[in-house]
């Protein structure tokens, strides 16, 4: 089902708000996970570390399940579609699999808050899961940078599947 | 004829695709590896005592 021109626009600007908010949370998100990673203030880090938290569950995780969804509209509403132009696909599929590796990773974030919160961390403490913290942002906001670009440049190529509703299209006029 | 059969055959995947394709492989590869090494970026949690 196509929408009407002002509904597509609505849910375009819904859908590129959702994204790039994502990105930016996630970007605030590294901010604060280096700042607890290499910060000698004790009071500094655990700040850090309490605000990874709040970030990822009052921001980061709803404005990635927005994102999805407003992306599934957008391509089911349109004549873009979910699987007929490999940009699409590829876009899909990063989005899934940065929302999943999202969820994942709620675990460690929530525990280092939680350590954080309890007690003073000392330089040596939990490295691994901070530097774990740290690796995983970059991670993704390399993977939104690069669903950003799709978005934009929509580089050309049309799937078999797309290649054959484009078929039948032109065939049934 | 030639162009008749070539709009009746599904294009080839472009090469961006395949590219695209190729590091996210090696990258998963990167992954695996360093996961089953166990190192520091494979655990989310310190199983014992972690610094």
């Amino acid at each position: 089902m196509t929408m009407t021109p002002r509904l597509r626009k609505f849910a375009l600007t819904a859908h590129i708000t959702t994204s790039v908010g994502w990105l930016g949370a996630v970007a605030v998100f590294l901010a604060h996970a280096v700042v607890g990673l290499t910060s000698r203030d004790a009071q500094l880090v655990r700040a850090a570390y309490l605000a990874t938290e709040l970030t990822t569950w009052l921001v980061i995780v709803p404005l990635s399940l927005a994102s999805l969804l407003t992306g599934l509209i957008q391509s089911l509403g349109t004549t873009w579609g979910l699987f007929r132009h490999y940009w699409v696909v590829i876009k899909l599929l990063l989005t899934v699999f940065a929302t999943i590796l999202l969820l994942i990773h709620t675990q460690p974030i929530g525990y280092v808050a939680d350590i954080a919160a309890k007690t003073t961390m000392s330089g040596g403490d939990l490295v691994k899961v901070r530097i774990q913290l740290v690796v995983d942002a970059v991670a993704a906001l390399l993977l939104l940078l690069i669903a950003a670009t799709l978005s934009v440049y929509k580089p050309r190529g049309l799937t078999r599947y797309g290649w054959r509703k484009s078929h039948e299209n032109l065939q049934s006029r | 004829m030639a162009n008749r059969r070539d709009r009746e055959s599904p294009p080839a995947m472009p090469r961006w695709v395949k590219l695209f394709g190729i590091v996210v492989l090696i990258l998963l590869v990167v992954f695996v590896i360093a996961h089953l090494a166990g190192g520091g970026l494979g655990n989310h949690l310190p199983s014992g005592s972690d610094g």
